[in-house]
This record gives structure tokens, sequence and C-alpha cells, in this order.
């Protein structure tokens, strides 16, 4: 017979199994490092594990599990913000040399260049954006996710839909116009 | 081109870990789960840490909340008292009642310095008392809530120059003796709580009109009611909430009539000198702050 634990245990590494590639995926566009987004997916359902007495099931698991990794990212975020802030080293856009996006997609110039866009947008932009059009979220999941109501998520994802635009106008030209 | 663009949502979809990321990453998250403190004993002795501590704060808080409560008890004494069986108050927020075998013990609520006492006396021991200390002031104070005798004592101690008796017959025989000691106490409120005082089962006297006492030997008349803000030997600041400007003209009349001679007023000045000449007083209102400067025109620096 199981004890506590290894049940616990046993449904996070189920849990691993469904969604690590959504979870994966997702901090990976926000964070862009492939070690940083490693542990970061790791500490995901680490927490997950400790946290699990305290999950309340009023959103299903996998909402649960990203907003775990939405306060993980953020919290990253921050650290290398301060990072950055004692270091001033670099003032470049963190699109991180590590990031090999090719090995995932073939030969999609254009492809690379939205990645980049959407790495060099401000955290709350990237946040929506990723969950909406590369998670395929729901707004009222996004606002269940971020803690908000759902018109702040709409209004959010116009904006940084906005943005998105805007960069890649700057970055492609004519191109993007068209197909935005 | 929509649908261009369409696909490259659809090629960042395609994001994934390989395999061996996944398996890496799932032997971590399986060591480090292994490995968390989380055991079900530990979470046991964790929760009763929890509980433990818990009872810990709560009797801090316990403890804290019980040392306020009576602090708290003992400023609301400051309103409501007793002595045997003499229930009374007055309006003097600064002290409370400590009580004693005999009576109470009054202290300043900050600084838990004792002001004075209050406890019930016979006849004979009011006379013994009167006639066996220095008592430099006899007055009957009139229109006072209750029929009230004071006598101020000379004292000589480091802090106290006067001791103010007030006794207040409460039933036959019997008079509640109230003792204040000036400079702990300002005059001034030890004429409020006087002013102020209600005995229960006593219907105390209600007098419309302003109050006027002497402070200490000093031969100024001052209202009743006023509050020290600041007090030095030549200056003295008081609150007067209850004055108006018609007040003040009434108790400048007063001031006269006790032989106070009205030397001049300057602006909001107004100016007295003593039926001797040798103290001169300048009062001036300002708002509800009343203003006594003195000067002693004969006496040689």
């Amino acid at each position: 017979m199981l004890n506590l634990n290894e049940e616990k245990q046993n449904l996070v590494m189920k849990w691993y199994e469904l969604y690590y590639e959504e979870i994966y995926r997702f901090i990976w566009f926000m964070i862009g490092e492939q070690q940083a987004c490693e542990d970061l997916v790791h500490d995901t359902f680490v927490r997950a594990y400790t946290a699990m007495d305290r999950f309340g099931h009023q959103s299903s698991v996998k909402t649960w599990l990203f907003s775990i990794a939405k306060h993980i990212v953020l919290d990253e975020i921050r650290k290398k913000k301060r990072r950055k802030l004692l270091s001033i080293i670099t003032f470049d856009r963190e699109v991180p040399s590590s990031f090999n996006l090719e090995k995932y997609v073939e030969n999609k110039e254009h492809v690379i260049q939205l990645f980049k866009a959407i790495q060099s947008l401000r955290t709350n932009y990237r946040l929506v954006i990723t969950l909406k059009k590369i998670e395929g979220y729901s707004t009222k999941e996004i606002a269940q996710i971020l803690n908000c109501s759902e018109a702040k998520v709409r209004k959010t994802l116009s904006r940084a839909m906005q943005n998105l635009r805007k960069k890649l106008e700057f970055e492609g030209g004519d191109y993007y116009e068209q197909t935005f | 081109m929509n649908k261009h663009f369409e696909d490259q949502w659809k090629a960042l979809k395609q994001v994934k870990p390989t395999n061996h990321e996944k398996e890496m990453i799932q032997k971590r998250i399986l060591k480090s789960i292994q490995e968390s403190p989380t055991s079900r004993s530990q979470n046991w002795s964790f929760q009763w840490k929890s509980i433990l501590a818990t009872c810990v704060l709560f009797l801090v808080l316990g403890y804290f909340l019980f040392i306020f409560y009576n602090e708290n008890n003992e400023k609301q004494m400051a309103n409501k008292m007793n002595i045997e069986n003499v229930q009374f108050s007055w309006e003097l927020e600064n002290v409370y009642g400590k009580k004693t075998e005999n009576g109470l013990n009054l202290h300043l609520i900050d600084q838990q310095l004792q002001v004075g006492k209050v406890h019930q006396v016979t006849k004979a021991e009011m006379n013994q008392m009167v006639n066996h200390s220095p008592m430099y002031v006899r007055k009957e104070l009139k229109k006072f809530p209750y029929q009230t005798m004071m006598y101020i004592e000379h004292v000589k101690m480091i802090d106290v120059q006067l001791r103010y008796h007030f006794f207040i017959p409460i039933m036959k025989g019997q008079f509640m003796h109230i003792e204040f000691d000036y400079p702990k106490l300002d005059h001034s409120e030890i004429y409020n709580a006087i002013a102020t005082i209600k005995i229960k089962g006593m219907d105390p006297y209600q007098h419309d009109e302003t109050l006027y006492v002497q402070h200490g030997y000093s031969n100024l008349i001052y209202p009743v009611g006023l509050k020290p803000m600041s007090i030095s030997t030549s200056k003295q600041v008081y609150r007067w909430n209850d004055g108006s400007s018609l007040d003040l003209q009434a108790y400048l009349r007063i001031i006269e009539e006790a032989n106070w001679n009205k030397k001049e007023t300057k602006n909001d000045s107004y100016i007295f000198i003593s039926k001797d000449g040798n103290e001169e007083v300048t009062i001036k209102m300002e708002g509800n702050t009343i203003i006594y400067e003195f000067n002693y025109p004969n006496r040689e620096e």
C-alpha cells in the first residue's frame, strides 16, 4: 500500500507527463534561456508537490500548474533585473544566445523574428501573448492564471499585440504590416 | 498572408523539450521530491511545531492584551473610582486611582507618579488633620458641585510645594478627603477635578456660569476650566476651551473687582497691576489660548 507521500509523488509525475511540454514552452517563451528554463520547470513541479495540500481545485490542474509557473517565472525575471542592475554590463535586449530556436523550427527566419519580438516585450505583455497565442488559453483561463479580471486580460492582450505589431513593423517593414 | 502569420504562431507552438531534456528534468524532479523534507512524520512534527508556535504567539498576545486591558481599566478608573461604598468620577483624564487599604492613591497615567490620594475620614480625623498640619489657606468653595472645604498645606518637599486638601461631607460624620500635590498637578487641573466631581447617589449643584479661583497663594483670580499648556514663573499658557470673548470680558471685570487695577489695553492684551503695585500681569487671549505674563516692577534683580 502506498503511503501519502508516494501517492503525491506519483500524482506529480503524472502531471509532469501530461503537461511538461506546455509548461516548458511557457517558461521558455518567458525566460528564453534553456538552462534557466529547465531549472524553472523543475521548480514548478517540485513546488506543485509541496503545495499540493493547498490546491483547492477551484481551477483545473493545468491552470494551477501554470499559475505556479507564472509565479516562479516572475520571481526569476525580478532576480534577473536585480542582477542586471548590479552588473550594469549590457544594454542589449534579453534574447539569449543560448536559445537555439532553429533546433525546433526548421529554417523559419520570420518565426525567429517573431520569437525575438515576443522576447523583447515587457513581462505582462509577454505573459498574455504566450498564454493566448502559444498555449491557446481562453481569456477566462488566463484571468485565472494571472489572478486578474477578464477585462484586464483583454485590455493587456490588445496592447501587447499592438506593441508586438510595432516591433515587427520596425524589424520587418511592410511584410508584417500586411500580415499581422 | 494572414495564413502565413498563423503558420508562424503554429510553428512556435511546436517548441518542446527533447526527450533527453524531458527525462533529465523528470529525474531531477523525482530526486528533489524524494529528498524534500515533507515526509509524513516530518510533516506531523512540523504541524506540531506550528501549533506550538501559534500557542506561544497567543500567549504572548494574551499577555500584552492583559496588560493593555489592565492599563485601560486603570485609565477608565480615572473617570470612575470607588472608596469604600462611595463611587465617584471627575473630568481629570490623566489621573487614575490605585486601590489601597484606606482608599485610593492617585497616579499620573503615563508616569505612574503619585499625585494625591482619596479616602474617607470621620469629622474627628478631618479636624486632627486640619489642626496639626501647616494649613495656610482655608476656604469654602462656593458654587462647586458639593459643599467643599479646601485647605492648602505648605509642604517642604523637593517635589511637592503645596498640598491641596478637599473635604466633602458624604454622610453623617463622614467626609471624602481628596488630596492633590502641586506642582505634580497644576492648580488648574486640581480645581478642574473638584469642579467636575460627581458622587453617585448625591446630586451635584450645577453652576451655569464660570467659577473663579485663586491658584495657590496667588492674588490673581483664574477661571476654572483651564488646561495647562506651558507653565513657568514668568509666563503661563492655558487652553480655555469654554472661554469666549464675552467670558474673557466678564473675567477681566472680576479681576478688577478683586482689587487689581487695569493699567492699559494694548491691542488684545490687558495689563493689570496689583493693588500694592508689586505685580503686573498681561493677559492675552488667542483663540482658545489664554496667556499670562508676569512682571514685578519693584523687585530688585
